[in-house]
């Protein structure tokens, strides 16, 4: 249920960038490791744009594979948590993109 | 007329900013502070009973719960400094309800600070709350399978406690398979097989704990430091 505060996170970042212009489209990109459920999401989103008195934007929920880099010096992309390196096998790696919850563009109309 | 705009804004943006404030708080008084997070009953406040004893009064406990202060009582009668945060309905701490607790107790001859999450799998691992790192506590009665199930949670977890070791001939618990997966979600990952009821096993945690400390009073940064993976990684960017 913490999707809710994602989504007005979101929400707040998108009306601000529009500074008044309608958001017909948001792309948001929901990270791997995000613990972020994509279809309540949508459903906050929609509420909170319709609370504003507003018209629910388009939205096009991206699910990217989470970027890592592995000890073995292989940058790898998986799209299930425990998938193992490609190129060792192994798990020695850092996440470097994918646990975060993002609102990567959208489109405003004035 | 149509325009599109590209920008890459965190939804955690808000939260982020004020756990920056939280986490500058903590390196400020030299305070080595860490996120508990476990599904309810795991024992988190069995732990942190038994740690106010090592600790007394240096250690400090924020303690979130949906409803009543059972926690925070059990905490302070242990001898720590303890505050109840009663989330209302909220099923994770922010940054900004740990800000305002921070802010609220005078916090006197604090070394340790633990913010002891809601109970909940799922949402605390999305919230920085300024900690310098996370602790997931697992328990055996909960079944082996909770780390690949919560891949969010043990992925950002820097230790794990495995908890009720003393039930473990009574339940079906595979510890090879839950460390396995937590060392899949993340290699570099403390283990820690404990009973707050026996006892047995929190002495190697309490060392950790130690060795924290005193790498925090040697660093101006206030960062422990101890993730090798970092160093090794760095060393290949650099290398690049």
């Amino acid at each position: 249920m913490h999707e809710f505060s994602v989504a007005e996170g979101l929400a707040e970042a998108a009306l601000e960038h529009a500074a008044g212009r309608r958001v017909e489209a948001l792309t948001i990109s929901v990270g791997l490791f995000s613990g972020v459920f994509a279809d309540s999401l949508a459903f906050y989103l929609q509420l909170i744009f319709e609370d504003h008195g507003l018209a629910a934007p388009r939205l096009d929920l991206q699910k990217p594979p989470a970027r890592c880099l592995c000890e073995c010096g292989c940058e790898h992309a998986i799209a299930r948590a425990m998938e193992p390196c490609p190129s060792c096998g192994g798990y020695h790696r850092k996440v470097l993109e994918g646990r975060d919850c993002m609102l990567v563009s959208m489109e405003v109309v004035s | 007329m149509s325009e599109t705009l590209f920008l890459k804004s965190s939804a955690m943006q808000r939260n982020d900013m004020v756990a920056a404030r939280n986490r500058a708080w903590f390196a400020g008084r030299g305070v080595l502070a860490f996120n508990l997070i476990s599904s309810p009953g795991a024992g988190k406040t069995a732990l942190l009973e038994a740690m106010a004893a090592r600790w007394g009064q240096t250690l400090g406990v924020i303690t979130g719960d949906i409803q009543m202060a059972y926690d925070a009582e059990r905490i302070a009668k242990a001898g720590a400094q303890a505050v109840q945060i009663e989330t209302g309905g909220s099923c994770h701490l922010t940054a900004e309800m740990v800000a305002k607790e921070l802010a609220a107790q005078p916090w006197d001859g604090l070394r340790l600070m633990v913010i002891e999450n809601v109970g909940n799998l799922v949402c605390p691992a999305t919230y920085d709350l300024g900690e310098a790192f996370k602790v997931a506590m697992l328990s055996v009665t909960e079944g082996d399978e909770k780390p690949a199930k919560y891949p969010a949670l043990f992925n950002r977890a820097e230790a794990v406690l495995i908890n009720k070791l003393d039930l473990l001939p009574h339940v079906r618990f595979d510890l090879a398979r839950a460390e396995g997966d937590c060392r899949k979600l993340n290699a570099e990952v403390s283990l820690f097989r404990v009973s707050c009821t026996t006892g047995e096993g929190l002495g190697s945690w309490f060392d950790l704990l130690d060795v924290k400390l005193r790498g925090l009073g040697q660093s101006a940064l206030g960062q422990p430091g101890l993730h090798k993976l970092d160093r090794a990684l760095d060393g290949l960017k650099s290398a690049h």
